[in-house]
């Protein structure tokens, strides 16, 4: 009778298992419960790379809209100032450092030009 | 141009410039920096082993160091843009923005340069070292 019932519940009977979750011990019990938990841990083991790697991309998405939406707010902000003619921002002085960097590199670039004191000498004169 | 008139500057000389360049050139800072501090020893007013001291400093990362001789260098040669660019740069790679705009206007009201116009309009500065 006890396998009858569990093979085939009341109305009753299910709206109980619904709420305490009991038919599903009762259904994995026959079929051998403790394979098919096995079987799940197993496969959710399986499932946590993929997972990780699903979500380093959306970090670097995520890291690559914020960029983007800091480049924006800046552009913003760089078009406030001077349509104000408020105090620059420190943001807006990337730009510069930017320019800088390049000026820099254009120096060194020239340091490595000198390849002997004739070349100093043009440069220096003495 | 002042080699030929310098007597200290003797072929021996040049060729121990030319192995400090090689050797900074070849990411060998240290010993091309030993090199040229005996070149100054024979020779303390060449604005050029200065300058080449000046940058093999900046290489290694010795800023204080490096403005001191660019500064020499400056001194002994008011008119080489990349003495004073040099010192423009590690000025203001040190922090000192006043200093690395002074050096800027100072040059710029000697001599004309692309390199110091283009920064002195970064800068919002004009040429005449307002």
């Amino acid at each position: 009778m006890s396998l009858l019932l569990a093979r085939y519940p009341t109305k009753r009977m299910e709206r109980t298992f619904r709420c305490t979750g009991e038919r599903n011990v009762v259904q994995q019990q026959p079929s051998g419960g403790n394979e098919d938990q096995n079987e799940k841990n197993a496969s959710s083991e399986e499932g946590v790379g993929p997972r990780f790697k699903k979500g380093s991309e959306d970090l670097d998405q995520l890291e690559g809209i914020e960029k983007q939406q800091q480049r924006s707010r800046e552009a913003r902000r760089e078009h406030e100032q001077t349509d104000s003619g408020k105090d620059p921002d420190p943001q807006s002085a990337y730009p510069l450092i930017d320019d800088i960097e390049k000026s820099k590199r254009r120096l060194k670039n020239r340091f490595k030009k000198i390849k002997d004191y004739g070349d100093a000498i043009d440069e220096f004169g003495s | 141009m002042n080699s030929a008139v310098n007597p200290q500057v003797t072929s021996e000389f040049k060729d121990r410039f030319k192995e400090a360049v090689d050797l900074k050139n070849q990411g060998r800072s240290a010993d091309a920096e030993q090199i040229l501090n005996d070149l100054l020893v024979i020779s303390p007013a060449s604005a050029s082993v200065h300058a080449l001291l000046a940058d093999t400093l900046w290489d290694q990362g010795q800023l204080t160091q490096a403005i001191a001789s660019f500064r020499k260098a400056v001194e002994l040669a008011p008119k080489s843009e990349m003495a004073s660019l040099g010192l423009f740069h590690t000025l203001l790679e040190s922090g000192d923005r006043e200093g690395a705009i002074a050096e800027m206007d100072r040059f710029l009201s000697l001599s004309d340069s692309e390199e110091y116009q283009a920064l002195a309009q970064q800068f919002g500065h004009g040429s005449s070292g307002s």
